[in-house]
């Protein structure tokens, strides 16, 4: 077994730290968030850590297009599936938290429909894939679409939210609660809590690549 | 020159195959008058009301179900061997530029003509014509952009004829919700200084995707 790699070593103590503060550590008691403020450390990072993987897995399709090696378009994929576990994971987390504090599971915030948006794209991308029978084709024309869709996506959460008024905090006015103010010692968990997550996401990409390889290795080679 | 030269044939071409087989334009023209009176005999039957909004919603779900029967079948009629003598001839980016030329056209006659059938059954409830036309057009090009590297994709993907709703509903929708925002600017007539950053959006949107079917689209169509 090859020995972990120096960021996987960073990855163990900080979700440590994370959900031990996440659960145990002190928060502020704020009128309707109570408790449900701790989800900050693991609702927020999901989106965090999908936006990165997708941004992995565009960046590893551009590098197919470029290169046609086929490793390329392994670790695309991978990143794309455990990006759609992190978008559910945020979805789930973020509509248990709205039902507390805005009342509905789905409250047509803009935030939320962008999110189940671009939960549609990247479905539309595994459907894509599976109607593809050759490699190469999958690998091609999958790219293609992964590099178009991710640009449409962008706009869409970071752009159109400010068109509209929003329930997230700091949009449209909504005085809402903002963490970075109100409790400093909420900062000392939230920024590892990304890291961290993050750092999680591409572990499992990482463990759902070489999977891959090794069972591409093994059909190819018999 | 005869980059352009070569755009100027492809696109006429198009339009020519269009206008022979009368029967393809035929049929999309049919399919927007139809889903009108369909939608028109719903309301009617439902006692409904059509106020502004409604109708502004009624029409673009028009305009967007008829794009998709207009881009659906230009790819797949181009996928024989016809397609890859055009490779020979022409640089590829100009297929795809092609394609969406036409593909604006087509919508065109399709949106204006949606405006027309939805103001016979219903009323016109567009106070600011001007703006309601840039809006058309903004969304024309949206949707030529977003959905003709679409349709090639799913074309490329084989038979499955579903592929390009599925792929393109999610695509669209950024478009859809800027030109919904634009065209309630329309309807009110809330003046152009309101409408600006929303068509510069749009206009930014249209541009890269218009921007990246054209990258893009060699590595899809050569491998």
């Amino acid at each position: 077994m090859p020995p972990l790699k120096w960021w996987k070593w960073i990855t163990i103590p900080l979700m440590v730290y994370v959900v031990y503060m996440g659960l145990m550590g002190k928060v502020p008691r704020l009128p309707i968030l109570n408790e449900t403020v701790r989800n900050l450390y693991f609702h927020v990072p999901m989106w965090f850590g999908m936006i990165f993987l997708f941004g992995a897995s565009v960046w590893f399709s551009i590098q197919y297009l470029r290169t046609g090696n086929i490793e390329h378009d392994v670790k695309a994929a991978s990143y794309v599936d455990i990006g759609i576990v992190f978008g559910i994971l945020g979805l789930l987390t973020g509509m248990l938290w709205a039902k507390f504090t805005w009342g509905e599971y789905w409250s047509n915030d803009p935030k939320q429909n962008a999110s189940a948006i671009g939960m549609m794209i990247y479905f539309g991308y595994l459907l894509l894939r599976g109607s593809l029978s050759s490699d190469r084709d999958k690998a091609r024309i999958s790219s293609v679409y992964s590099i178009f869709a991710f640009a449409i996506l962008i706009p869409l959460i970071y752009v159109l939210p400010r068109f509209t008024d929003s329930l997230h905090p700091g949009n449209g006015g909504n005085p809402g609660f903002n963490p970075y103010d109100q409790a400093r010692y909420m900062r000392p968990v939230f920024y590892p809590a990304v890291l961290g997550w993050t750092l999680t996401g591409f572990w499992i990409g990482d463990l759902i690549i070489r999977y891959k390889l090794i069972v591409k290795n093994r059909i190819e080679n018999g | 020159m005869t980059s352009l030269h070569h755009l100027y044939i492809l696109v006429s071409k198009d339009l020519k195959v269009e206008f022979r087989q009368r029967i393809l334009t035929a049929t999309i023209l049919l399919f927007v008058a139809s889903a009108c009176f369909t939608i028109y005999q719903v309301f009617f039957a439902g006692k409904a009301r059509v106020n502004p909004l409604v109708w502004n919603a009624i029409f673009w779900m028009v305009v967007l179900f008829s794009s998709f029967q207009v881009v659906g079948k230009s790819f797949a009629k181009e996928l024989d061997k016809q397609f890859w003598y055009y490779l020979f001839i022409v640089k590829s980016e100009l297929l795809i530029v092609s394609k969406l030329i036409y593909h604006f056209l087509m919508l065109n006659v399709t949106s204006w003509l949606a405006w027309f059938f939805l103001s016979v059954f219903f009323t016109n409830p567009v106070q600011d014509v001007g703006l309601f036309a840039v809006a058309i057009e903004l969304a024309c090009l949206g949707l030529a952009a977003g959905l003709t590297l679409i349709s090639a994709i799913s074309a490329k993907a084989g038979k499955n004829s579903s592929l390009l709703p599925v792929l393109g509903f999610p695509l669209i929708i950024p478009t859809l919700l800027f030109v919904i925002k634009l065209s309630v600017n329309a309807l009110d007539s809330l003046g152009w200084d309101l409408a600006l950053p929303h068509i510069a959006t749009l206009a930014s949107l249209d541009c890269i995707m218009v921007a990246l079917s054209f990258i893009l689209f060699p590595y899809l169509w050569r491998g």
